[in-house]
């Protein structure tokens, strides 16, 4: 190659680089930025979104939403995306029908529903990660057509189903954590998160004081409430390194991880294990109570909240100070100093919100529903929880008014639309939609036998509407046909305030009667003398389950005792939740008189009728019976012969499925495979709870009304007599 | 985001606008005697090396022909469309709003609209089309085929488009499935625009005019994308008439800027921090406040002797209430302006600030600089301004900004209007005389319109409350009818929907040739009238959200009192400036600023109290707070004597507290407290940002934190009371009960007894007869 040659090479060479040297950073960013991140995957399924079986579309065009949410700490990834699984009728035009897959009313794909996708097919569709909010709706909407002329909008040819193999793929990459008091209950419990709260609770495993056992009970009821309908899996960590957000609680002296982590707290801790006022450098006053959060040392993307002080004084403090509504949401930072603690009033007395607690009207309104609009032919119909007090006793004769304030609008055809309701899925009444210029705030009311009236209730309202001159072959519009449940409709129940006891099935209407007061300022964990992981495992079951049966508006006030700590006041005036086996929980001993089934030596004999049951000690026992101290309060007993035992029985109340199972009796066997109730209560041995601070008023024998009622008829017939028949004086 | 065109990434086009360089550099190279070997041309060796060096440098260098040239990206989402522009039906339309700052001169064929969109599979090609339109006149016309019905962007060039400071981009759209009897609502029918559609707008800066008599602009410019960001230079030892100088014309600012965000900054005098991206305002007096030396070159009339403003020709001093307002371009950043307000007293710093922000302007008011006599005063007339939000009284439309609007077609676009309402209406608020709000609607109507299914359909959050049916054949004018809203739709923060439902009388599937010419109006006489007793929602922090409740009842803010701390921070001031800047965005003053401010809780009758403070508030006004601050890092929170809690943190929290004046149930007064620069930073960017501050919910205390993820509500100060336990009854009513539960003993009973009592002394006396 000559001189010459290799210069012009050189010349171009360089040319060309030059010219493509400002393309590089672009070039290689742009591939950063498109090529896939590695993330983890969601899948959420139709059965996440409630339909395990499909949803099939049906009418001329319908459309199904499924809201689904992005947690706090997740980016989400491009690789994310919609796998619809679908399939229709054979018999829907091509050009005229197609299924719309839509993120946040962005139509992401719309599929022709033609032959070649009539049988089940699967077709994946990218989620783009900007459209995506703290709060999303996935829907699919049909538009199905079998003809051109005269066509039946509600045709059974008209489906599309949504086959349960249908998911929404979120890929993401969990972000760094930034603890802060503030954010709190985040990031323990995100409302926008999945899956179960995942908290561990690591607490000294030798003496454990009173006061840490009452902080623990607080703090795990405390989640349960944040945690609500969602699961909470609540358990005992045997090491700060579970991979799962930690609750550490105690003294530093009492809990050997809490001093373990002295390097890492955002409050110093001196050589003796005590807590270092951060700006005076001393020793803070034993009774202050001590919260910090921070990230996981071992697991950055994992928190920790330390509970402590430096006495359990101040352990407890620091419990109730966290879940005192509403000075907890004054926390800011990484740590709070309580100084002074008083508790805050009473949560009162039966006020469970969004329930009907009283015989009378209650109206939506108190029960937290809203008003609500369906529109359209294809209108869905909405759906009401209404819930009642399980106390709110209505005699089998009596019945329950549903007073409907409800409007529709104008131009609707009065042969054939009507709105009609249902409780429980069975039909109550129906009332036609006849008045031309539509109604507003018109009024259905209806009686429902109160046999039919239970502790949660479904109320559905079912708009049936048509346009005015509906006709299949002149079908014009339904875009201006709606109807309204307003919520100053009501719900009248008669009836008294009562509820036979004992009974563990009420622990599933809202674990009456414990959560009466819905701060627990009425219940006390018994505890044994040197609890045990599994004993501590179910204390703090029953707590977060209870939690997520109840809503405290002011704080948690639950005590935790051991039967040498017992005082007069708790054991005569709370309900009692007695954790243990009975060789080590003495307590048990006085609640024997009033038990069914005493487990004795590997076996269980029945106390009336003597019958004996075929018992293994690894069954967990729950059992509820009236306090041997006070008639008018009930001891739940949480018990076991061994540890499997205790797991199976704290599982009862961890596990949905199991405690959904729980049926009425006073007895509760959990086996391997979940509870089985029995009922051993004897006539006469029911009890009405009310509390100390309600009176019932005199109660008036009903024999003495005879009585009464003689004397008030012959009272009465005296003074007529003597107005109307006075014999004429002789003058 | 604005960028120079030669930083940041490196296109095509780019490289190419440097070919004019590079064959430049040949030429010189080829003209100065060397010898190119391209086109078996020789060259040297030397140049060769240095010829490739430039070529590499020269477009890294950012050497461009034109340096000043600069480009904006504007999102559709920037414009406000939130999600999708959704083009349903046979024929329909959607319009964005965009703004031109006079400040951009454009440069039409860098300039361009992209549009992202996606349409139906079941569109004909031949007779669906999207149209888009500026300013009436149509840009681009493009047929929804099926290439193009799966996400497709345009680019549209802005070249002989007649582009305004305001413009309005519509999308239209001519959709059909079929040929033959077609349902002009049928849901197959659909484009949608994305909003990853943007402008983007190549412009050269281009210096604005600075005058007095359009004064705050170009501070504050309503056509701007950008936040006003405005810096205050006041003096290090500020005296009250200084920070009331400040806060007027902060409000005022506020005022003026009102759907734009502002974020005012203050450093004080002397104290080095760079002003590179701000309009100043300094205020003071020159011996206050010596940076306003700096600037007394720029004044024409006036210059200073031994600090003293004097008359530059005669050097007789200002009188000592007189006040000098200055506004100019900034001598070393054209771009900025700096506006002095000052004075040889605090008295006549306050007086230059009266007279800058009174409104209606006084006519004299412009040039670039004023002298505001001793002897001015402001006219003292009433405001006619009414609060654009509901609280006790009626409100017409017009009186809470919303003009007459019409909607036309079959795919007519709903009717949206905000209604903030700041009282209870709940019926629970008081159950003898209940709350009742009416909307009394005057609307209008096209003729030619089908009665069976047109209507006019009235939503208020989202619940449908009425359906009038549009009936009459010749049309309507000025229908008045009321709708009573439902109390229980009734909140703070509410939309009002009105959405006319116009189909054509020829109208129906086979119809090909009917004509819409259907059309509805909304009439701005339109009202909401208030009956019963409405119950005041006070004390709430958060009904300052969107309204400024309570302290913008007047427009002018002569019921507001605001207090700062003798010695306050710039932190804390900045904080005073975010507030009341938010207060003055939704407020239009039609006389003077009449708000006062004080060191002190002295205040005057009549007024809501606004206390901004580091906790050390005085006991006096202490006594209404749930929260105190007791010891530098310790609070005490306390409800009504029961619940008490002290504790103390690193203080990185702000709070909002709002309580009624003692002995005042209709006065408020909220207090703003922290006690480190994060906590007043974060207070301040709650109220600058207009997302976060719109989000505020109500509650009586708000917990503020630096991390911006939330804000706290300390909402529930005392649980509700104990319900009544069930009454048991009556003595009569237990009969009652126990007559149901035995009905033989009742009915055997009252036989006997009838018989015992009546019948048999009857019989008996007629047998002694």
């Amino acid at each position: 190659m000559t001189r010459l040659r290799r210069y012009r090479l050189i010349l171009a060479l360089w040319l060309v680089a030059a010219l493509l040297l400002p393309l590089v950073p672009a070039i290689s960013l742009s591939q950063t930025q498109d090529a896939p991140k590695p993330g983890n995957t969601l899948p959420l399924t139709l059965a996440d979104f409630g339909e395990k079986d499909g949803y099939t579309l049906k009418t001329v065009k319908t459309e199904r939403q499924f809201a689904f949410t992005k947690p706090r700490n997740w980016e989400i990834l491009p690789a994310s995306s919609v796998a619809v699984t679908f399939q229709h009728s054979p018999a829907l035009l091509p050009e005229r029908s197609s299924l719309n897959v839509l993120v946040n009313n962005r139509i992401l794909r719309t599929i022709e529903l033609n032959d070649n996708n009539a049988t089940p097919t699967t077709i994946s569709i990218p989620v783009p990660p900007d459209i995506l909010k703290d709060h999303n709706t996935l829907a699919f909407q049909v538009d199905q057509h079998y003809t051109y002329q005269c066509e039946d909008p509600f045709s059974s040819e008209l489906w599309t189903t949504l086959l349960p193999e249908t998911r929404l793929n979120l890929v993401y990459e969990p972000q760094p954590l930034r603890p802060n008091l503030a954010h709190f209950p985040y990031p323990f419990f995100d409302d926008l998160g999945y899956g179960p709260t995942r908290v561990g609770f690591l607490l000294s495993q030798k003496n454990i004081a009173d006061e840490t056992l009452e902080a623990a009970g607080v703090v795990a009821t405390l989640m349960g409430q944040h945690a609500g309908w969602r699961d909470v899996d609540t358990d005992v960590a045997d090491s700060p390194h579970a991979d799962r957000n930690l609750v550490l609680i105690g003294t530093p002296k009492e809990n050997v991880h809490i001093r373990n982590l002295k390097d890492k707290q955002p409050l110093s801790l001196d050589t003796a294990g005590n807590f270092l006022d951060p700006n005076s450098r001393k020793e803070l006053p034993a009774d202050y109570g001590i919260i910090e959060v921070l990230a996981n040392p071992g697991h950055p993307e994992r928190a920790i909240l330390v509970i402590s002080g430096n006495s359990p004084v101040g352990v407890r403090r620091a419990a109730h100070f966290l879940a005192q509504n509403p000075a907890n949401k004054l926390m800011v930072g990484q740590y709070a100093i309580i100084e002074e603690q008083e508790p805050g009033p009473q949560h009162p007395f039966r006020l469970w919100d969004g329930f009907i607690r009283h015989a009378g009207e209650t109206s939506f309104a108190n029960m937290s529903l809203e008003t609500l609009t369906a529109r359209g032919i294809t209108a869905l119909p909405i759906y009401y929880n209404v819930r009642k007090m399980p106390d709110l006793s209505t005699p089998a004769e009596e019945k329950v008014t549903v007073r409907t304030v409800y409007s529709y609008s104008s131009q609707l055809d009065p042969t054939q639309s009507k709105l009609e309701v249902l409780l429980n899925d069975k039909a109550m009444a129906s009332v036609p939609l006849d008045k031309r210029p539509g109604e507003t705030q018109a009024v259905l009311k209806f009686e429902v036998p109160a046999e039919d009236f239970y502790t949660y209730n479904d109320l559905q309202y079912k708009f049936h509407l048509f346009p005015e001159k509906y006709d299949l072959c002149n079908f014009v519009t339904d875009v201006h046909i709606w109807g309204t449940v307003h919520n100053s409709s009501s719900v009248s129940v008669p009836g008294k305030i009562t509820a036979p006891l004992p009974d563990v099935g009420l622990l599933n209407d809202g674990a009456f009667p414990f959560a009466l007061f819905q701060d627990f300022s009425n219940l006390a964990f018994i505890m044994p003398p040197e609890p045990e992981t599994a004993d501590i495992k179910a204390m703090l079951s029953v707590a977060t389950r209870f939690g997520r049966l109840s809503k405290s508006r002011t704080g948690i006030n639950l005590s935790a005792v051991r039967p040498q700590t017992l005082t007069d006041a708790i054991r005569n005036d709370h309900h009692l939740v007695v954790i243990g086996p009975p060789k080590r929980n003495p307590i048990l001993k006085d609640f024997n008189a009033k038990m069914k089934l005493l487990v004795e030596g590997g076996s269980a004999a029945l106390r009336e009728p003597l019958s004996r049951l075929a018992y293994d000690p690894q069954q967990g026992i729950v059992e509820e019976t009236l306090s041997p101290w006070n008639d008018t309060r009930v001891g739940l007993i949480v018990s076991g012969e061994t540890p499997e035992a205790m797991k199976r029985a704290a599982r009862l109340f961890d596990d949905d499925k199991w405690y959904s199972a729980i049926e009425p009796g006073n007895l509760l066997v959990v086996n391997e495979d979940g509870p089985r109730s029995l009922t051993f209560l004897q006539r006469g041995e029911a009890r009405f709870v009310y509390p100390s601070d309600y009176a019932p008023g005199p109660r008036i024998p009903d024999w003495a009304w005879i009585i009464f009622g003689f004397l008030a008829f012959i009272g009465t017939l005296t003074i007529i007599r003597l107005i109307f028949f006075r014999k004429p004086t002789a003058k | 985001m604005v960028s120079r065109e030669s930083g940041g990434q490196f296109p095509i086009r780019e490289i190419l606008r440097h070919v004019p360089v590079f064959t430049a550099v040949f030429t010189f190279s080829a003209g100065s005697g060397l010898n190119i070997p391209i086109c078996n041309i020789p060259f040297d060796r030397r140049s060769l090396w240095g010829l490739a060096c430039l070529v590499v440098l020269l477009p890294l260098l950012g050497v461009t022909p034109d340096a000043d040239a600069l480009t904006r990206n504007i999102p559709l989402r920037q414009l406000g469309v939130k999600e999708t522009l959704y083009l349903p039906t046979v024929s329909s339309q959607q319009r964005v709003e965009f703004t031109l700052p006079p400040t951009w001169r454009i440069s039409p064929g860098d300039s361009y609209l992209e549009t992202e969109f996606q349409h139906s599979t079941e569109l004909l090609p031949d007779r669906s089309w999207l149209e888009i339109i500026i300013n009436e006149q149509s840009v681009r016309k493009i047929p929804l085929t099926r290439d193009n019905s799966k996400s497709t962007r345009v680019r549209v060039p802005f070249s002989g488009v007649p582009l305004r400071e305001t413009n309005i981009l519509k999308y239209r759209v001519e959709q059909h499935y079929t040929d033959k009897c077609e349902d002009p609502l049928d849901p197959s029918l659909w484009t949608q625009v994305l909003p990853s559609s943007h402008l983007v707008i190549a412009y050269t800066p281009v210096l604005p005019p600075v005058d007095l008599s359009a004064y705050p602009y170009p501070m504050i410019d309503s056509l701007a994308y950008d936040p006003a960001k405005v810096r205050f230079i006041l003096p290090e030892k500020y005296t009250l008439s200084d920070l009331q100088a400040m806060t007027l014309l902060n409000v005022h600012l506020g005022q003026s800027s009102r759907k734009r965000e502002i974020h005012p900054s203050l450093r004080f005098s002397g104290k080095g921090i760079e002003d590179s991206d701000n309009h100043l305002i300094l205020v003071g007096t020159p011996t206050d406040n010596p940076e306003i030396k700096h600037f007394a070159g720029s004044v024409l009339n006036y210059r200073l002797i031994e600090n003293r403003w004097a008359e530059r020709d005669t050097s007789k001093a200002m009188p000592e209430r007189a006040g000098l307002v200055l506004f100019f371009r900034h001598p070393d950043k054209p771009s900025r302006t700096v506006t002095l307000v000052t004075g040889n007293t605090p008295e006549g710093v306050l007086q230059a600030a009266r007279f800058l922000t009174t409104r209606p302007r006084l006519a004299e008011l412009k040039g670039t600089e004023y002298a505001v006599s001793e002897n001015w005063k402001p006219s003292g007339n009433a405001s006619r301004a009414v609060s654009r939000y509901i609280e006790q009284e009626n409100r017409s439309f017009i009186e809470l900004g919303f003009e007459t609007r019409q909607v036309e077609k079959i795919n007519a676009p709903p009717l949206t209007y905000a209604i903030p309402v700041v009282s209870d209406f709940s019926i629970a608020s008081n159950e003898i005389d209940p709350p009742r709000m009416t909307l009394d609607l005057t609307y209008s109507y096209s003729p030619g319109l089908n009665p069976e299914f047109s209507s006019l359909e009235l939503r208020f959050n989202d619940r449908a409350i009425a359906n009038i049916p549009l009936e009459n054949e010749n049309g309507q004018d000025q229908v008045r009818t009321s709708v009573v809203v439902p109390n229980e739709l009734i909140g703070t923060h509410n939309e009002l929907v009105a959405q006319f439902h116009l189909l054509p009388d020829k109208y129906g599937f086979c119809v090909d040739n009917y004509e819409d010419r259907s059309w509805g109006i909304i009439h701005n006489d339109s009202r909401f009238s208030i009956g019963g007793n409405v119950a005041s929602r006070l004390p709430d922090v958060g009904l300052v959200n969107s309204t400024g409740y309570p302290y913008t009842r007047t427009d002018n803010f002569e019921g507001l009192h605001v207090v700062i701390p003798e010695k306050a921070t710039r932190n804390l001031l900045e904080t005073v400036l975010a507030v009341t800047g938010r207060l003055g965005r939704v407020t239009l003053a039609d006389t003077d600023l009449r708000l006062s401010l004080d060191h002190k809780l002295g205040v005057p009758l009549g007024r809501d109290i606004l206390i901004f403070g580091t906790g050390d508030i005085p006991e006096s006004a202490r006594r209404p707070f749930l929260l105190n601050w007791p010891a530098p890092h310790a609070k005490l929170f306390h409800l009504d004597n029961t619940q008490a809690v002290r504790f103390s943190d690193d203080n990185l929290g702000a709070y909002l507290e709002q309580q009624f004046i003692p002995g005042n149930s209709r006065r408020v007064v909220t207090v703003i407290t922290g006690r480190s620069p994060q906590a007043f930073n974060a207070v301040r960017q709650l109220f600058e940002d207009d997302t976060r501050f719109e989000a505020m919910t109500l509650g009586l205390i708000k917990q503020v934190e630096p991390w911006q993820m939330s804000v706290n509500t300390v909402n529930e100060p005392v649980p509700p009371p104990a319900p009544e336990p069930e009454k048991k009854g009556s003595l009569i009513r237990q009969f009652m009960d126990f007559l149901k539960a035995n009905p033989l003993v009742g009915i055997l009973g009252s036989v006997g007894l009838l018989l015992f009592f009546f019948i048999i002394p009857l019989i008996l006396r007629r047998g002694k007869k």
